[in-house]
């Protein structure tokens, strides 16, 4: 089957579709109407028109977004109301699933502790025999490299002490047993089309034996349940192309990330649900925590290079939702499990983080700008590019209407210096109950689910916290935006002074660094509108606020017992805090005997490469099954040897060298014997 | 410390009364050590061999035996060479063994050799390996990943942008509206230059 027959959307969906688009041009007409009679005044300008015209697309995407969420709470809500039909039956032995986990210079012990926990998850329900875990290594940096390689082996001897057999963690089944998942390694010598390119490197090599594969990011973790659902259904369903199950944010305890749990967990289900109902089988895949046809994959998902140079031209970065785009214009479903939990991932714990993951995916997004206005796309699949192109263009329109709209009050003339009018407060009191009422459908579809260790009280004080800490974070997030777009489309990335990878703290210094010049630029506006227009500084507060109060709010975010402190007072506390799921108790058991056992291991994992013979005859097999080797130029290896030999020492050579090296068995074993004879020399 | 004063260390040993055939032993009894193998016969027999190899190379190479230096790194290669020989084949006989998954024993592995390998049993024939010694080894053999089965994904051509973002597109707007005029001899030229340019998306 080369194309799928074009599947007819349900009655259902159309009606939805219907009612968002009614909704939609609905309130943004009388949202244009509004702003032209309220905010335009008799003999307007040019940059009033400009203003307009851009408040009208604005409102528009907001509009869409708000009706969406009340289709999502409709639907949640008549769901509520029906017995849970859903399914779930055993899954099917004959079907191997493969379980990719793409990594990128992570840390190996926290990828192969995710891998570990979810086998041990697996064994539990009895479904190991259905999955094989295929990690796909992708690292340029030597010491992670190897550091996979240590930690994958000792998995493995773990998985595989005594016979082929494993005590799972688990108290109620002790006996031991022959294990069926097998934990693959593989590391690509060079990574080429990036996480894409690694799966698609998987499809071409390594997918005959699997029908289905389940695509994971590094810090991923599926419950045994989920993944066996998954499994069934797209064997229920031979249109299926992808299953994306949506992933909760969990794991992480500092202030900022538990305002993004607390978030995802209880406003996500209104905006994701209707997000489903709207969408139906044309729904969007979302890189990760999905299971995929691999036939169809294999088909009509190879990604095509765009036109041009980089930024917008060359490889995609943004594959999901292009991937997404091909298998539905080809007749494959692409769904939205939104009934199905266990799907969970981390969340970036500082702001500098989400700054700098949102940096990411930014290019990636703009880039489907082309694909947005390309033939053979579904409508569906193009809202889809638009909704990622506008989570980053939104805010420098914003600000550029702002702008607009200050100097088009200016050319205007001072006769409305003392106050507001009454039609753009309308207008603004229209913006944020578009804005909040979302939250508020949330909070009453949370209603009931609030039980005594977060009672009711708690529940809207969270909701208050976050809304008013997402206040402040709305006008920094939109000048990172702006930057970042500008940034793109000139080509050039924004610098960060440091990175928080881990939950370690951010001092004020790091915040001053960080967040310095959106204070001054916070404190600069709040004196040019006090000076000027002091009746608009009330209005801009907020904004303003946030601004100035930036370095501050990037260490209160970061910080952990803030964080804590909180979580002890059951605010922000979510389903997941309250009663952890067991592959994430699993996964914590796990990551805690990884760290003990890592703490002996040794501190230059590539001098122990070199001396430890077991090491290294691991490395080179490795090397050999993953057809990774590649072999050094005549000139590299004399000039490496030579290096080398002065000292013995493995600093005498950079990361740069011994990523060539590690690639080369015959040179590597040239090293090792050099170290070897020190060694037993000394 | 370089390679120069290893070399004077070893050749010190040699002036010291041993000859470079028990420097060589020397070195590679304690790879060998290193590697796992501990029971004091194995440990003499496969040094011997890895030196009986070592020369043999040397020879291969160089066609004498003279430099003891040289001895001593081709000894080392060889007993290199051995273990990896003994994880490769194990690897490969006792991956075949399992008959779950018929797999390329080159995409095998054994974790933790050292444990292996300092057991005295394991160099018996596999016939006779003591069963405790089979688990063992069935235990610590794992696949890799499985062999590569190529099967290359689809390429998809990048798709074009839509009909009023070509200027193609335009032009055969203008070569219809043209031919609605009786304006033919335009309209076949106009297609003529958008057939050219069929390949711009």
């Amino acid at each position: 089957m080369t194309t799928q027959d074009k599947f007819e959307l349900p009655m259902q969906v159309k009606r939805v579709r219907r009612v968002v688009t009614g909704g939609t041009a609905l309130i943004s007409a009388g949202g244009s109407a509004c702003f032209y009679y309220g905010a335009i005044p008799s003999d307007p300008n040019g940059l009033h028109w400009l203003a307009w015209a851009l408040f009208s697309l604005l409102t528009t995407w907001i509009a869409f977004s708000f009706v969406v969420a009340c289709v999502g709470f409709d639907v949640l809500q008549q769901r509520r109301d029906l017995p849970n039909e859903c399914e779930r039956t055993a899954g099917h032995d004959s079907v191997r699933c493969a379980v990719l986990v793409p990594i990128y210079n992570e840390s190996p012990t926290d990828v192969f502790a995710r891998v570990e926990a979810m086998v041990h998850e697996l064994i539990e329900q009895d479904a190991d025999g259905q999955f094989d875990f295929y990690v796909l290594s992708d690292s340029t940096d030597p010491a992670k490299w190897l550091e996979e390689e240590w930690v994958w082996a000792k998995l493995l001897e773990r998985l595989g002490s005594h016979p082929r057999s494993v005590q799972p963690l688990c108290a109620e089944r002790r006996t031991k047993r022959h294990i069926r998942t097998s934990v693959f390694y593989r590391h690509r010598a060079a990574n080429e089309g990036r996480k894409a390119g690694n799966i698609a490197d998987f499809c071409t090599y390594w997918a005959n034996d699997h029908q289905f594969m389940i695509v994971l990011d590094a810090d991923s973790l599926l419950s045994a349940e989920t993944m066996i659902e998954m499994v069934r259904r797209m064997n229920a369903d031979g249109q299926l192309g992808i299953l994306q199950v949506p992933p909760k944010p969990i794991g992480r305890h500092s202030f900022f990330a538990r305002l993004q749990q607390f978030a995802a967990d209880v406003y996500s289900p209104v905006f994701v649900q209707g997000f489903d109902a709207w969408a139906g089988d044309e729904g969007n895949y979302w890189g990760h925590n999905a299971i995929i046809r691999i036939d169809a994959f294999r088909k009509h998902a190879d990604l095509p290079v765009l036109p041009g140079v980089a930024p917008l031209g060359g490889a995609i970065l943004s594959h999901d939702f292009v991937e997404a785009a091909m298998l539905v214009r080809r007749g494959w479903k692409v769904r939205l499990a939104t009934d199905l939990g266990g799907s969970y991932e981390e969340c970036p714990t500082t702001l500098v983080d989400y700054a700098i993951r949102d940096q990411r995916w930014c290019q990636g997004n703009l880039q489907h700008t082309r694909l947005l206005f390309s033939e053979g796309f579904r409508g569906a699949t193009r809202v889809h590019f638009l909704g990622g192109l506008m989570s980053y263009l939104g805010s420098p329109l914003w600000i550029l209407f702002l702008v607009l709209s200050f100097a088009a009050w200016t050319l205007q003339g001072p006769q409305s210096t003392s106050t507001l009018g009454f039609g753009p407060v309308m207008l603004f009191v229209g913006i944020m109950v578009m804005l909040l009422f979302p939250k508020f459908l949330a909070l009453r579809d949370s209603w009931p689910k609030a039980t005594e260790s977060q009672s009711r009280g708690v529940l809207v004080f969270s909701a208050f916290l976050e809304s008013m800490v997402g206040v402040l974070l709305a006008p920094i997030m939109a000048v990172l935006h702006t930057r970042f777009v500008l940034a793109t489309l000139s080509g050039r990335n924004v610098a960060w002074t440091a990175q928080q990878r881990d939950e370690s703290r951010v001092t004020l210094w790091d915040g001053v660094t960080q967040f310095g010049w959106y204070c001054f630029a916070g404190a600069s506006l709040a004196f040019l509108a006090f000076s000027f227009i002091p009746a608009m500084l009330l209005w801009m507060s907020p904004l303003l606020a946030g601004l100035i109060l930036s370095p501050l709010l990037a260490v209160v975010l970061g910080s952990r017992s803030c964080g804590r402190f909180l979580a002890r007072r059951g605010v922000l506390l979510t389903a997941e805090e309250r009663k952890p799921p067991r592959v994430h108790e699993l996964f914590e058991a796990v990551a805690e005997g990884f760290r003990d056992r890592t703490a002996s291991a040794p501190q230059s994992i590539i001098d122990h490469l070199l001396s430890d013979p077991e090491f290294f005859i691991l490395h080179c097999r490795v090397l050999e099954a993953s057809r990774a080797g590649v072999a050094v130029g005549t000139d590299e290896r004399r000039r490496v040897l030579t290096a080398f030999r002065k000292t013995l020492a493995t600093e005498a050579l950079n990361d740069q060298d011994w990523r060539v090296i590690l690639g080369d068995a015959v040179l590597l074993r040239e090293l090792h014997l050099q170290r070897q004879q020190l060694a037993l020399t000394a | 410390m370089t390679t120069e004063q290893q070399n004077q260390d070893s050749d010190h040993l040699a002036t010291e009364g041993m000859s470079a055939d028990d420097v060589a032993l020397m070195f590679v009894s304690g790879y060998l050590r290193r590697c796992g193998i501990q029971h004091p016969d194995i440990l003499r027999d496969l040094s011997h061999l890895s030196v009986a190899r070592g020369k043999q190379l040397q020879k291969l190479t160089n066609g004498n035996e003279k430099c003891d230096q040289e001895l001593l790194e081709r000894s080392l290669e060889a007993a290199i060479d051995q273990v990896r020989g003994f994880h490769d084949q194990w690897s490969e006989e006792f991956w075949a063994g399992d008959g779950e998954q018929c797999q390329d024993g080159k995409q095998c592995c054994i974790v933790s050799l050292s444990r292996v390998l300092g057991d005295p049993a394991i160099m018996r024939p596999r016939d006779q390996l003591p069963t405790r010694m089979m688990v063992q080894l069935h235990s610590r053999t794992n696949v890799v990943i499985p062999a590569a089965t190529p099967k290359p994904m689809r390429p998809n051509r990048t798709p074009r942008l839509i009909g009023p973002l070509r200027h193609r597109w335009w032009l055969q707007l203008a070569c219809s509206a043209l031919a609605v005029f009786g304006l033919g001899r335009f309209m076949s030229a106009g297609e003529a230059v958008g057939s050219s340019q069929s390949c711009i998306h």
